[in-house]
């Protein structure tokens, strides 16, 4: 998967700076006789370990880390199987973050997108993820990334062109190049093969990344800058499905949804909270994702639709509230939603009604104070 | 992803120069004030800003008061249009939105910024602000350096645009020293006799 979105200005200053101290280092580095080459690749190396290191301590601090044990245990259990000889040593850890994405540290810290997690169908999929990222670790694929741009930079500056030793540095906390990228690919099928998947749920990640980048109007070459596009990687994928005769195997749809069960309305709901609705829709709309869900999702899907707002929403968003109320009676947050959309149609006894049966399911819920002032808003109406 | 500490230091200082630039930009005043009422933006607000704070600035959309200095030991009371208060999610807000509608904007705002995407909402409730229907927020989350802050916000809708108060402080070292002085503040929040949009 991809490394770094350089999004912004600040972001772009940081990697100048950053990749600038870089090569200030390396060159001082250089300039020691002292220092071989060998004893310069041993600092690289302990350079890349010291910041992950440091990455995990921030992250196991910061709250980012989804701690559910269940769905842990589950993802490392299949990184054990597809790495058997790195048992626990190629550590996986879940982030809060409902971006499509996944990365490898130099340290084996492998960090597992909650948002791609809720988008697989099965053990298979997991599995083409976590081999990918883990043969970015096994075959050290940051150092070679490192080491590849320090030695072009170098050599612009060298011939006198420092613009363009700056535009090499600034690809410095980028993603991987394609060579590495496909590498990583190819080396994840074979393990895949190896530890009894079927192989051909190897390119559906990807396909399920270019759903979201068009349900998103969000552009491929900005989320997966540094890699092949989606495209190309499926057609990749599937030329080496093509090359194998037997392409059967395990593909562990029952444990997978059994597994990772408590993740989806976590997802759902940091959809929400990062204001992207379209993705949530994009799940809940899809008749083969929406059964992996509890039985009141609808209630996220009209969530989803009155906060994107676009004409025909609010419409779409009361029938999905009502058709929670249906299927689940007794979930509260479907009638607190149901109340608003009744209190803006100015059905005030409708909204009234709602609120109170609202306050009586669940009175000590994070709304009820909202509520209770919507109910006084409306007393005398 | 992958630095070392001290370019997490060089990226605080890049960050920092990016906040004294959009300052300019704003042609930001350090007003220095003895005063302790303030005048906002297009004299959209008046607010008391607590007297023995060494520096506030205004610009065009805010007025920021900090007791030692730093951007991240702040007051901050700004009002934002409609168009512009929710710009970085690309999300508008309007008039008729509910405190709780607008805090769910407010809420996206924060996952969207680097620094309190990962935040924790500790609190998201209703408040009164200048005696007007709104909401109130608390969040925790930490700094480049792993220290642990806390920031209040709270949140009112009106006809052109939304008015926010921002408390943020350390929670270990300043958070519960200073929070006397950002009630004050809050409390003195009025709408300017101008406006009269809520
Ligand atoms: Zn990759």
């Amino acid at each position: 998967m991809h490394i770094f979105k350089v999004k912004s200005l600040f972001t772009l200053t940081s990697v100048l700076l950053t990749s600038l101290l870089f090569f200030q280092t390396s060159l001082a580095l250089k300039s020691t006789s002292n220092f071989n080459e060998e004893y310069t690749s041993k600092l690289q190396e302990q350079a890349l370990l010291d910041e992950a290191r440091e990455f995990d301590k921030k992250k196991i601090k910061d709250n980012s880390i989804f701690t559910d044990k269940t769905v842990n245990q589950y993802l490392q259990s299949v990184m054990n199987k597809v790495y058997p000889e790195f048992k626990d040593k190629i550590r996986v850890r879940i982030l809060n973050d409902p971006n499509l994405n996944a990365l490898a540290l130099y340290n084996g810290s492998i960090y597992f997108n909650l948002g791609l997690l809720a988008r697989l169908d099965n053990e298979a999929q997991l599995a083409t993820i976590l081999a990918h990222e883990g043969a970015h670790f096994i075959h050290k694929h940051i150092l070679h990334h490192r080491r590849k741009l320090k030695l072009e930079s170098e050599i612009q500056v060298q011939k006198g062109a420092g613009d363009r030793a700056v535009d090499i540095a600034a690809k410095y906390l980028s993603g991987f190049s394609r060579d590495l990228e496909r590498q990583a690919d190819k080396y994840a099928f074979f393990r895949m093969k190896k530890a009894g998947y079927d192989i051909r749920q190897s390119p559906y990640a990807f396909k399920k990344m270019l759903a979201e980048a068009k349900a998103n109007n969000s552009k491929q070459s900005g989320s997966f800058s540094s890699h092949p596009n989606l495209i190309e990687r499926i057609a990749s994928y599937n030329a080496l499905i093509l090359k194998h005769k037997s392409i059967s195997g395990h593909i562990g749809k029952e444990a997978y949804l059994k597994n990772t069960q408590s993740m989806r309305i976590a997802d759902l709901e940091l959809n929400l909270s990062y204001a992207r609705y379209g993705s949530l829709i994009l799940i809940l709309e899809n008749k083969e994702q929406f059964v992996k869900y509890p039985a009141y999702a609808p209630y996220y899907l009209g969530e989803a639709y009155r906060q994107r707002n676009q004409q025909g929403d609010q419409t779409k968003s009361y029938l999905a509230y009502l058709d929670t109320i249906n299927k689940v009676p007794n979930f509260a947050p479907s009638y607190r939603a149901i109340g608003i959309y009744y209190m803006k149609k100015k059905r005030y006894q409708d909204a009234k009604k709602s609120f109170i049966k609202f306050l009586a399911l669940a009175p000590n819920h994070k709304d009820a104070a909202y509520v209770l002032q919507y109910l006084a808003n409306i007393r005398n109406k | 992803m992958r630095l070392s500490s001290s370019s997490r230091q060089l990226i605080i200082i890049s960050l920092s120069c990016l906040i004294l630039a959009a300052c300019n930009h704003f042609k930001a005043k350090d007003t220095n004030e003895k005063k302790s009422q303030v005048t906002g933006p297009k004299k959209k607000f008046t607010v008391k800003l607590p007297t023995d704070w060494i520096r506030k600035i205004s610009d065009r959309k805010s007025v920021t008061a900090s007791k030692d200095g730093s951007e991240y030991q702040l007051i901050r009371v700004s009002y934002l249009s409609h168009k512009k208060s929710f710009k970085t999610i690309k999300e508008k807000s309007n008039a008729d939105m509910l405190p709780s509608e607008l805090a769910e904007l407010m809420i996206a705002k924060i996952r969207k910024s680097k620094l309190t995407r990962y935040a924790r909402i500790i609190e998201n409730k209703p408040a009164s602000i200048g005696g007007k229907k709104g909401f109130r927020l608390k969040l925790s989350f930490k700094s480049p350096r792993g220290e642990k802050y806390l920031r209040e916000v709270y949140g009112v809708t009106a006809k052109k645009g939304n008015y926010f108060i921002i408390y943020q402080a350390p929670a270990k070292r300043y958070f519960k020293q200073h929070k006397g002085d950002f009630n004050k503040t809050l409390e003195s929040f009025r709408l300017s006799k101008k406006t009269k949009q809520f």
